[in-house]
């Protein structure tokens, strides 16, 4: 097993830059998931991994080897396609043989392997089938026996789920996870789905531009995005985000946020970090869930007009009017709200999240 | 179709396990009726008129004029047969031909098969013009550039000689054969090379083990496409040889001097290769157009 470094990568095509100046080290055994919007040069960096595309600068480490010069085969990586890419014109059994056939591997030992692979994806019944006589998940899954087969140091996976129907995507990605749990391969996954990068990554690195914007934990990721961009890719529905100012107006050192022509009381611990803000343009970044939806005026509570009510199931998200912003709230199904009445939002003060209005950085850390 | 089955058949039912063998609608009933009726129609245009030529050769000659014509002649003649082949050069002009085609096919897909291959997988400079500048071979008539031709190839030692010939050919063949390598390469996922490359193979690997052979089947149809070109090209093949003539540089000038059922003959006799050759290839056509590799 392995650690992958990756030291100022930079990847450029004619003019565009796909990979700009990108370090990062992902630990032996890690999950990490590159979740970008598409364009993002998320696949790039990927593909520089995999030794599909020439770096244009910087160095690539798996384990203590550099392989930035290596062919994509001499890399001891395992390769999984958004396209399945599984062989047309060989049999399921040849197609996740064909590594171990490139190695040299005796003919017993291909076929116990084979037949292991096949079985840790349940696949072991399709060995002699065309793969045009599998449905999409189980062309996946080859896909993904035929890459673990060869037992690789660095698993990578590009958007191998998206090309499956809702259902199927569900479940083949809990099967990822628990694969990734039985064979402990260091994994980069590449996915432009941020559920999926919450709930299969040990770490998430966001990119936009050919930059990696945050690279954290999922819960760290979610809760404190690393900018406004971060918190408006990441979470169904996105991070609200509102015009607001710090304030002092007392001499007790407590700050307060102004917002929507309102003031909200902002807890201690926030404050060595805002004070050097106090009169200056934020941008208030709040999560759906921690606006709590009151039908009185309430101290501390922004008025609001509700837009539209949608029943989601488990919750209602609605979408609400506030000073002229539109803000997206998630609210238990017992609350009676009616479009176009009034209601008072109060905000879980613990839960603020502050960037600066000109740069969109966060101001915590 | 009467309205009350046509009813059943609207009527939600679970899905049929083959759905060629439910019922049909009235609807699809015309749909497929049509469909034969135009492959009917398109066969025939094909074949009868080499139903015609066959049977026309293998008529005896006091009988070739007569009208109507039986389906089937009285008697199974092979002399005016016989007589065509034999007659000068044929035999030596039909193996030219084939040597000719055979060389024409190995230039051609020597040069589109890498061709098409950059074509399709490559954003490189010029690109575009490469695209367009392939077709400048057929910009000019082969009659004006008859003369320049016969000068060069004495220069180069090549006149009179098949591969002079099978080189003129590739010429000819090769806009066409770029314009199939490239569809057929741009056919064959580039994923499944880069999968090929992460499983151990090098680019050249890749091609060998994934590429070809899927794209072998696209590469039998621009063989057989070179190869129709060759078997039928007479103008440059005339102009560039004196001695070892393709066949139909061969014959044609002679046939047309010639009584109505050597035509015929000659006619057929030069059919028959070409047919051969198709009915060889066809099963890599069939793959491409529909075929999936478990139908092998």
């Amino acid at each position: 097993m392995a650690e992958i470094r990756l030291e100022n990568v930079w990847k450029v095509f004619g003019k565009v830059v796909a990979v700009k100046d990108v370090s990062l080290t992902i630990e032996d055994g890690e999950f990490l998931v590159l979740l970008g919007p598409s364009g993002c040069g998320k696949t790039t960096t990927l593909r520089c991994i995999a030794g599909l595309e020439r770096v244009d600068g910087g160095r690539i480490f798996i384990g203590d080897r550099d392989v930035t010069e290596l062919p994509p085969g001499k890399r001891g990586i395992g390769m999984v396609f958004q396209s399945y890419a599984v062989f047309p014109h060989m049999r399921v059994f040849d197609n996740i043989a064909f590594g171990l056939k490139m190695q040299r591997v005796p003919r017993s030992e291909i076929k116990r392997r084979v037949q292991a692979a096949a079985e840790l994806l349940h696949i072991e019944d399709l060995l002699q089938r065309y793969p045009a006589q599998l449905s999409g998940g189980q062309r996946q899954r080859v896909a993904v026996a035929r890459a673990i087969v060869l037992e690789p140091e660095v698993l990578l996976m590009d958007e191998p789920l998206s090309n499956l129907d809702a259902l199927i995507r569900l479940q083949v990605r809990a099967e990822l996870k628990r694969l990734h749990k039985q064979i402990g391969s260091t994994t980069v996954y590449v996915t432009h789905d941020q559920v999926e990068a919450l709930s299969l990554g040990d770490r998430i690195a966001v990119m936009k531009d050919g930059e990696i914007v945050q690279v954290d934990d999922p819960t760290t990721v979610y809760e404190n995005p690393a900018d406004v961009f971060v918190g408006g890719f990441i979470g169904n529905p996105p991070m609200n985000f509102l015009p607001g100012e710090i304030a002092a107006p007392k001499k007790d050192g407590f700050l307060v946020l102004r917002a929507a022509g309102h003031e909200i009381p902002l807890p201690e611990e926030f404050v060595p970090a805002l004070q050097d803000h106090v009169g200056k343009p934020v941008t208030v970044g709040i999560r759906a869930e921690h606006i709590e939806v009151v039908p009185e005026p309430t101290e501390g509570a922004l008025p609001a007009q509700v837009l539209v009510v949608e029943p989601l199931g488990s919750h209602l998200l609605l979408t609400l009017e506030v000073g002229g912003e539109t803000l997206k709230v998630m609210v238990d199904t017992d609350l009676r709200v009616e479009p176009n009445a009034e209601v008072w939002l109060r905000f879980d003060p613990a839960k603020i999240r502050f960037m600066d209005r000109e740069t969109g950085k966060a101001l915590l850390p | 179709m009467t309205s009350p089955s046509s009813r059943s058949a609207s009527r939600p039912s679970p899905i049929p396990p083959y759905p060629g063998r439910r019922r049909l609608t009235p609807r699809e009933r015309r749909h497929r009726f049509l469909l034969y009726m135009a492959v009917v129609t398109i066969a025939s245009w094909v074949l009868l008129p080499i139903f015609l030529i066959a049977v026309l050769s293998f008529t005896p000659r006091e009988e070739f004029f007569n009208w109507p014509k039986p389906l089937i002649p009285s008697r199974f003649s092979i002399e005016t047969m016989a007589f065509f082949v034999k007659s000068y050069g044929v035999l030596q002009s039909t193996l030219n031909s084939v040597w000719v085609a055979l060389l024409t096919i190995g230039i051609t897909l020597a040069i589109a098969a890498p061709a098409g291959y950059a074509l399709s997988r490559f954003v490189f400079r010029g690109r575009e013009a490469f695209r367009l500048g392939i077709l400048i071979t057929r910009m000019f008539p082969t009659a004006l550039l008859a003369v320049p031709l016969i000068v060069l190839y004495y220069r180069l030692g090549i006149y009179d000689s098949l591969l002079g010939v099978a080189f003129i050919h590739a010429a000819m063949a090769l806009p066409f054969a770029v314009l199939i390598t490239t569809s057929v390469f741009v056919g064959v996922s580039r994923e499944l090379e880069e999968v090929a490359m992460t499983l151990g193979c090098s680019r050249l690997g890749a091609f060998a083990r994934v590429t070809l052979p899927l794209a072998l089947p696209g590469l039998a149809a621009a063989a057989m496409f070179t190869f129709v070109i060759s078997w039928n090209e007479v103008f440059a093949a005339t102009v560039l040889t004196t001695t070892n003539r393709t066949l139909p540089a061969q014959v044609l000038t002679n046939l047309q001097a010639s009584p109505p059922f050597f035509r015929v003959a000659g006619g057929f006799f030069m059919t028959v290769p070409a047919l051969l050759f198709i009915f060889l290839i066809r099963r890599y056509l069939i793959q491409m157009w529909g075929g999936t590799p478990s139908e092998r």
